[in-house]
């Protein structure tokens, strides 16, 4: 579905939240501020911390303590970045820890009652900072059966302290995992196809389909997205896997991306060059949006354009995030282990910051204030 | 052997319904009619099946059993809502831990959605009604909330489809109701005391023969057995152990032989067991055994070894019943030097095997019994199997055991009338291994994965953990090919098998 086709059929409501929306506090202060904001890799590992590392020095600057365990610690960022929203306690909890001073100022504990809670990955925030966005998948738990529940889209009012519960809920589709909101607070949620949801309604429609793509000669595309990054380039990016079919054989495998430019709305959907290994997840240059870096048990760099592989290097070890510095000069690789390692662009190795603890599936962000 | 009259229906253990009364009805309710519990009454299942519900209620929902009880009640369980023999028959290998096998099942996306987590034989060994089936999956997602999200699951509506259609296809195919069930449940169970004889193949101690003797001890269908026979080769042996008959032919015993501990499983459900003895911690060390009672009526059932190698004076012990008397022949070309014992279910011989014996079946009889198809002389081996093909072996560490490759050579006689080939059972070879291909030649995997015993075909696995010394500081994971040689013939005859040596299973539940 192209833009226009969509904006055609936006739906009432929208326009409140369109003209209420505001730009992320370090793009205003930026350019008016004289001191730059400093640039900061935020992450959680095992068994329970949230770390604030200085890109700079790279020293860790702040050490949080997490109430239940750290697993898997998807972030997303308050607007002023100074907030780390992570969903953590084996995807259960929401918990909003400020990253200047470690003091928790949000929780939700999704689950209650014998209602199990879990949130897959998606977490995210409005524009302004007022509202946390997570995917609930609940089961009943009784006595002596579960019951599995229609997922829902819960709102939550991020001022509610530390026993906040959903001010609304909507229901949406299985399967959602990342999710991720735009300038003008469209929610994006990436399922089986990415639908994009009216937060004042909870109507939802597709605005990239992917598993119900009508795409000849091409097979089901397959996607993991767990990484909730794309803070840098203002961008949720859905990377996956398919392969070209002739005579509905698989004559050739594929990467491609699918991408929510959250700054404009504006959508994006092809391949970008050819699968020869496995990747996690992906941050495209913000200096150049159709060059693609991956990670996994290699680094690599894709040219959308020319649909290349341009560049490829093994690691020392798997790692699952990638992120990359604002300048887009650096790569951050987080995840797996216990070692960030930092990489500049033609992949030279730049180094390593330890961590005392596993990441495991933890996001690594990049958050500036 | 001694049979009593008692169905098996009332042969339950009284303390039975109590227990699950006492441990299992806080939630699981009592419904219509005596000893009727939800869930726990609309199934059926295999013993380990029950045990692994047991541990799972502990694991997950905090129940606490104590273990006489967990024993009573997962007997109770199993004798009164199991598999009758025909139910369980094609799942053997699953419920034998042999592990090296590709499945297959009529249905074109059960192993999809299902097999890919666990064998698709764990659900094949049960029985729901069609709601119970839609219960379990239910359960998979609430309990494994990231199911939904897996590769082969992300790519489709895995909740929808599990319910849509894979439910109606297993309640059909394995349903609660069965007239195999309700048949064998007025079938006098085994009652398994007494002598027998077991044979069978130890890998890289050989092929023995043993007497076990099976005595009852206190508890209902529990039995002490002690076994004492020989290898091939003279060499004592000996062992003891307790075991228990689930179902009414479920035998389950854990074993010392000479020294090795090891569970063994026999289906009992025939007149003559047959089963499997391996070692609980790694699954991959066993053996097929066969157990037959001493009052068998089977005149030869079996010869060890099954093939005789010409212009070789060689141990040969033939293994039945009524075999005391009369004269032995094995046809031309075959000379028994000496009778070295004789009973009435088994013989042991020295045979000596002409240069120029004919290769092919060897007619062999011992008094008026005769057996034309049961034992094979060769002089070269035509082409060899490796058996398991594929095999998936497991660096070990001492919370995870290694599990070991355990490979057989299986050497074979081409039928020169376009007639059914002849296995002439493992053969002896040379054992080695190489890189399955480029990668692995590039990353060292030979050199780190593990060491192949060249003379007994098992692979002992190295350690666990990230090495520094490999690139990605991988595991010593490996992708192997196995080669075996035949020895002593002039011909080169080689096959090879696969050995994927990967990292450790951290979750072992006995039916995996």
């Amino acid at each position: 579905m192209n833009k226009n086709a969509f904006r055609t059929s936006v739906m009432l409501g929208m326009g409140a939240l369109m003209a209420s929306a505001v730009l992320p506090a370090w793009s205003q202060s930026s350019n008016t501020d004289a001191a730059a904001p400093r640039e900061y890799l935020v992450t959680l590992a095992r068994p329970n911390q949230l770390y604030v590392i200085d890109t700079e020095t790279r020293e860790i600057t702040r050490t949080c303590d997490l109430p239940g365990d750290s697993a898997p610690g998807t972030i997303q960022l308050s607007p002023d970045n100074r907030i780390a929203y992570v969903l953590h306690n084996r995807w259960e909890d929401a918990t909003g820890v400020d990253l200047t001073n470690c003091d928790i100022v949000f929780r939700a504990q999704q689950s209650s009652g014998n209602e199990r809670v879990k949130s897959i990955a998606s977490i995210a925030l409005s524009p302004d900072g007022t509202h946390l966005y997570t995917v609930q998948n609940p089961v009943k738990m009784f006595l002596d059966h579960y019951e599995v529940q229609e997922p829902r889209v819960a709102i939550f009012d991020t001022a509610d302290g530390l026993d906040a519960q959903p001010i609304k809920t909507y229901p949406v589709p299985r399967q959602i995992a990342t999710i991720a909101t735009d300038a003008d607070g469209w929610l994006y949620l990436g399922g089986a196809d990415i639908y994009r949801m009216d937060t004042q309604t909870g109507e939802w429609e597709t605005a990239i389909a992917n598993r119900n793509w009508d795409r000849t000669g091409f097979s089901r595309p397959d996607s993991l997205a767990m990484w909730s990054t794309g803070e840098v380039s203002q961008e949720f990016l859905r990377p996956y896997s398919v392969a070209k079919l002739e005579n509905d054989e698989p004559v050739s495998f594929h990467w491609g991306i699918s991408r929510i430019d959250l700054e404009t709305g504006e959508i994006e959907n092809k391949e970008i060059g050819p699968f020869e290994f496995i990747i996690f997840s992906m941050v495209s240059d913000p200096n150049s949006p159709d060059d693609f870096y991956g990670v996994y048990t290699q680094l690599s760099h894709y040219d959308a354009e020319t649909q290349e592989l341009v560049k490829v290097i093994d690691l020392d070890h798997t790692y699952y995030n990638i992120n990359s510095s604002y300048d887009g000069k650096t790569l951050y690789l987080g995840g797996a282990s216990s070692d960030i390692a930092i990489y500049d662009t033609e992949f030279n190795d730049l180094g390593r910051i330890e961590l005392p603890g596993d990441m495991g599936a933890a996001t690594l962000k990049v958050a500036r204030f | 052997m001694v049979l009593t009259v008692t169905p098996l229906a009332y042969a339950i253990a009284n303390s039975g319904p109590e227990l699950v009364d006492q441990h299992c009805s806080g939630c699981h309710v009592a419904r219509e009619g005596e000893n009727s519990w939800s869930r726990i009454s609309q199934q059926r299942k295999t013993p380990e099946g029950w045990e692994m519900t047991i541990a799972r209620m502990g694991i997950m929902h905090g129940v606490e059993v104590p273990p006489a009880d967990r024993r009573a009640l997962v007997k109770y369980l199993a004798d009164t809502r199991g598999l009758a023999p025909e139910e369980s028959a094609a799942e053997r290998a699953l419920i034998e831990r042999r592990l090296n096998r590709v499945e297959e099942f009529d249905h074109p996306t059960f192993q999809e959605m299902c097999a890919r987590c666990h064998t698709g034989g764990r659900a094949m060994l049960q029985r729901r009604p069609e709601a119970e089936w839609d219960k379990l999956v239910h359960f998979h997602v609430g309990q494994f909330q990231t199911l939904e999200f897996q590769a082969m699951a992300r790519d489709r509506d895995w909740f929808g489809l599990a319910r849509s259609e894979i439910v109606p296809w297993l309640a059909e195919q394995l349903p609660l109701e069965s007239e195999a069930w309700s048949n064998w449940q007025e079938v006098s169970p085994r009652q398994p005391e007494g002598t027998w004889q077991m044979w069978g193949n130890w890998p890289g101690q050989g092929r023995f023969v043993a007497d076990v003797a099976v005595t009852p001890e206190t508890g209902r269908d529990r039995y002490r057995l002690e076994v004492s026979g020989e290898f091939l080769d003279g060499r004592p042996l000996l062992g003891e152990g307790r075991a228990v008959v689930y179902t009414g032919y479920e035998w389950r015993a854990s074993l010392t032989l000479n020294g090795h501990e090891f569970k063994q499983v026999l289906d009992m459900s025939e007149e003559t067991a047959h089963g499997r003895i391996f070692d609980d911690a790694d699954e991959a060390y066993g053996m097929q055994v066969t157990m037959q009672p001493a009052d068998a009526v089977s005149g030869v059932a079996a010869t060890l070894p099954t093939a005789l190698k010409a212009g070789q004076s060689q141990r040969l012990v033939v293994m039945g019943s009524g075999l005391e008397n009369g004269e032995i022949t094995l046809g031309d070309g075959i000379e028994v030097e000496e009778v070295v014992e004789r009973s009435d279910t088994r013989v042991t011989l020295q045979v000596n095997v002409a240069d120029h014996v004919a290769p092919g079946w060897l007619p062999l009889t011992v008094g008026e019994h005769r057996q034309d198809e049961l034992l094979v002389a060769y002089d070269e081996v035509d082409y060899l199997q490796i058996e398991p093909e594929l095999a998936v072996a497991r660096v070990g560490s001492p919370e995870t055991p290694a599990v070991s490759g355990v490979f057989q050579a299986i050497g074979y006689l081409k039928s020169p009338d376009g007639g059914e080939d002849i296995a002439l059972g493992d053969v002896p070879v040379t054992w080695s291994v190489q890189p399955w291909d480029e990668i692995a030649e590039h990353d060292g995997d030979v050199q780190y994965a593990g060491v192949m015993d060249k003379a007994t075909g098992i692979f002992a696995p190295s350690g666990a953990g990230p090495n520094p010394d490999r690139k990605y500081d991988a595991n010593n994971v490996g992708n192997l090919r196995v080669i075996a040689d035949v020895e002593g013939q002039a011909t080169a005859v080689q096959d090879d098998a696969h050995l994927i040596v990967t990292v450790q299973r951290w979750n072992n539940p006995p039916l995996r």
